[in-house]
């Protein structure tokens, strides 16, 4: 039994040596790069299984998916000197499997890679902006010009009269950048060359038609030169830092008193104008009604003045007999003493039925109280 | 290294080389049989001779369960999706499903019709579990850099099972037991956070707490579709919901004291209306009942002098037909009225007023008189 097995064995052997040589699998979410004895030989972009040279030949796989880099959340300052804790993530992908093989070689390198890029041209947007504009409305415009900028691979002049058709090439980008600046920021505040002003440049690299202090800079994409794209680069976070949050809080409170405060001190107001309209009103009231009243009291004694004198008119001295007459009534009483004479015509028939006709007017007597 | 000798014990010579006899191999193969024979009725495993059988049973099995690998259920809410080799050659529904073994074959299982949830600013845990406040992802700052604390929940759900499988790279989250490789892990979390802090960031926080809530959750959800129609994630963003939108606890207090000085002040202006609803009325009831207490007393006067006035013209009417009698009566009715309630002297003469007490006692009689 022994002989037939060693030849099998062998077999199995060999086998279990050469087939994984031969046999590789690419999946959905893969690309693969063979090559030949360190020589690229051939992409391999669809998904399957896939045969190869055993020894000869040796395949690298890549991510074709999207792929997804965290930017470390930093205190970035900005144009109004105000600090800003940005949390960034950025989002990019494997364009070209050989070129990236050839500049950045594994994903774990193109991540740091990624970040660097996306972190200086973060730094330096922020630095261009108002802490108002990178918190609200203009965040949008803000990430876009970061994935903009992080897409453009800067070459010198050199580089770029090299590329096909020198700097007409098609997919270099000629910026002019504004004066006053440096660095990435100015590059991020550049605008793309005129015609005219390509070829003055093309001519010569500082032509004298350009604003002084500006400056020429030539971009090709980054995905030309690393292989890789980046999709968008998002600010996740931008928040205070710590000690400013406090103070925040302490202003936040401090408005809120200040708004109620406010709102107690109108309702006071109102309460107090109300009642003062209110007390007024009822003053009007009552003093107009005693007006009237009085008007009216009077118009009823002059017309009861009126009405009498136009009747005591008609004789007034029978009037003065009639309502002295009353008066006696009521003047006189019990408590009155009075001396009459025995002359007096109310006595004429006292002592002689026949009267005394020497008709003396009646006396006044002279009332003792 | 075959030598040529010819002599010697067969078996004593083990270096030479001796080509197979068909004997010995038919012996072999017989033994073989022969133990496969006598193996067979019995139990495998009983008897030394049922190793090699053993061997092919268990190597059975593992074929059996390494052709198994292949059999899958899909439920009516999911979809499956298969490759071969690596790549994707079909979605298979609700059913039982039969692919090439592991690892030719592979399948990914997703429910694609539930909606799945994704909470910002809090975590909700299993049932019952007390809610927990993530304020790193919940504090964040508005329009008019004052500072406010949100919670949200996203609804998705999976519309393209390729998408959503083959395309982005994700670390996946654990938390919501998410393996990488999904969209719905860190990638929906962060386009979820910047999409919510951007909106809030345009916007003021009174509006934020109060009238434009509505507005704020359908602006986010228009920003996350925005973000995420770039990524071919395979995801439907369905809703956006404000769990929670509130100042920091911080600050809490001096918020609802806002609402106390509101209600305070409403509370006072509506005293004043009351003052006022109370008072007008109750004056003018006042003023009606002095001008009508004028018009009374007017109508008084005016009555009481008309009637003394016709009462003065009868008389008189009466009086101008005989004035001498009329007097004369008049006259005495009065002195009949008058005279019986006062004390009364009747004298000769005045002569004798110096004496007469007037002070109201009794007169003393004096001699007789005349002076």
């Amino acid at each position: 039994m022994g002989k037939a097995l060693v030849p099998a064995i062998i077999l199995i052997i060999a086998a279990l040596i050469v087939l994984p040589q031969t046999f590789y699998t690419i999946d959905e979410t893969e690309l693969g790069i063979v090559t030949r004895l360190g020589a690229f030989k051939r992409e391999e972009t669809t998904p399957g299984l896939r045969m190869k040279t055993p020894f000869v030949e040796s395949v690298t796989k890549f991510d074709k998916r999207l792929l997804r880099v965290d930017g470390a959340t930093a205190s970035l300052l900005t144009a109004d000197r105000r600090n800003l804790v940005i949390d960034s993530y950025a989002r990019y992908r494997i364009t070209n499997p050989l070129l990236f093989f050839q500049t950045l070689t594994r994903e774990e390198g193109a991540d740091a890679r990624v970040v660097d890029i996306v972190a200086s041209q973060l730094r330096a947007e922020v630095a261009l902006d108002l802490q108002s504009d990178v918190i609200s409305e203009t965040r949008e415009e803000i990430m876009d010009r970061v994935t903009r900028a992080s897409n453009r691979f800067e070459i010198n002049r050199a580089e770029a009269e090299q590329l096909p058709n020198g700097l007409r090439n098609p997919s270099l980008e000629v910026l002019i950048t504004p004066p006053r600046l440096s660095g990435e920021e100015a590059r991020l505040r550049g605008r793309p060359a005129t015609p005219e002003e390509l070829e003055a440049i093309i001519r010569e690299p500082n032509p004298p038609e350009l604003e002084p202090g500006s400056g020429v800079a030539y971009f090709v994409p980054l995905s030309q030169r690393l292989g890789i794209e980046v999709v968008d680069v998002r600010i996740k976070r931008a928040d205070f830092p710590p000690n400013v949050a406090n103070s925040v809080f302490e202003r936040m409170e401090a408005e809120r008193e200040r708004i109620a405060s406010g709102l107690r001190a109108e309702g006071a107001q109102r309460d107090a104008e109300i009642r003062a309209d209110v007390d007024r009103q009822v003053r009007v009231i009552l003093d107009t009604a005693r007006g009237t009243a009085a008007r009216l009291r009077g118009e009823g004694e002059s017309e009861a003045i009126q009405i009498l004198s136009a009747a005591l008119e008609r004789d007034p001295e029978f009037y003065d007999f009639q309502r002295t007459l009353q008066a006696y009534r009521t003047a006189l009483s019990g408590d009155t003493t009075v001396v009459l004479s025995r002359d007096s015509d109310l006595f004429k028939f006292l002592t002689d039925p026949f009267g005394d006709t020497s008709s003396a007017p009646p006396v006044t007597p002279t009332p003792t109280p | 290294m075959p030598t040529a000798r010819s002599t010697g014990n067969e078996e004593e010579r083990n270096d030479m080389y001796r080509p197979p006899r068909d004997e010995e191999s038919q012996v072999s193969f017989d033994d073989l049989m022969e133990r496969l024979r006598s193996s067979m009725p019995k139990i495998p495993g009983l008897g030394g001779g049922s190793s090699a059988f053993l061997f092919l049973i268990i190597f059975g099995v593992i074929v059996v369960i390494w052709l198994a690998t292949g059999i899958y259920t899909v439920g009516p809410d999911e979809q499956a999706a298969v490759k071969t080799f690596g790549r994707f050659t079909r979605i298979d529904e609700q059913g039982f499903h039969y692919h090439w073994p592991a690892p030719i074959g592979h399948r990914d299982v997703v429910a694609v019709t539930t909606t799945r949830r994704l909470e910002i600013g809090f975590r909700s845990g299993s049932e019952g579990a007390v809610t927990q406040k993530v304020q790193s992802e919940s504090l964040m700052i508005t329009g008019d850099e004052n500072i406010v604390d949100v919670e949200a929940v996203v609804q998705y759900r999976v519309i393209n099972l390729r998408d959503f499988l083959y395309s982005v790279a994700d670390p996946g989250d654990p938390d919501r037991d998410i393996p990488a490789g999904r969209p719905d892990g860190r990638t929906l979390r962060d386009v979820a956070e910047s999409a919510i802090r951007q909106v809030i960031g345009a916007r003021n926080i009174d509006d934020v707490l109060t009238v434009e809530r509505e507005q704020v959750a359908t602006d986010i959800l228009l920003k996350m579709r925005e973000i995420v129609s770039d990524y071919d994630t395979g995801l439907e963003i369905q809703t956006v919901l404000l769990q929670n939108v509130n100042p920091p606890s911080e600050v809490q207090d001096a918020f609802e004291d806002v609402v106390r000085a509101n209600e305070e002040r409403e509370r006072t202006i509506n005293l004043a209306q009351a003052y006022q609803a109370d008072q007008l009325p109750r004056a003018q009831g006042q003023a009606a009942q002095i001008t009508q207490e004028a018009e009374a007393f007017k109508e008084g006067r005016v009555a009481e002098a008309r009637g003394e006035a016709e009462g003065f013209l009868a008389i008189l009417e009466g009086y101008s037909t005989s004035p001498d009698v009329t007097r004369r009566r008049l006259y005495l009715e009065a002195m009949e009225d008058i005279l019986p309630g006062i004390k009364k002297f009747i004298l000769e003469d005045q002569g004798v007023l110096p004496f007469l007490p007037l002070d109201g006692g009794s007169p003393t009689p004096q001699p007789g008189g005349g002076s």
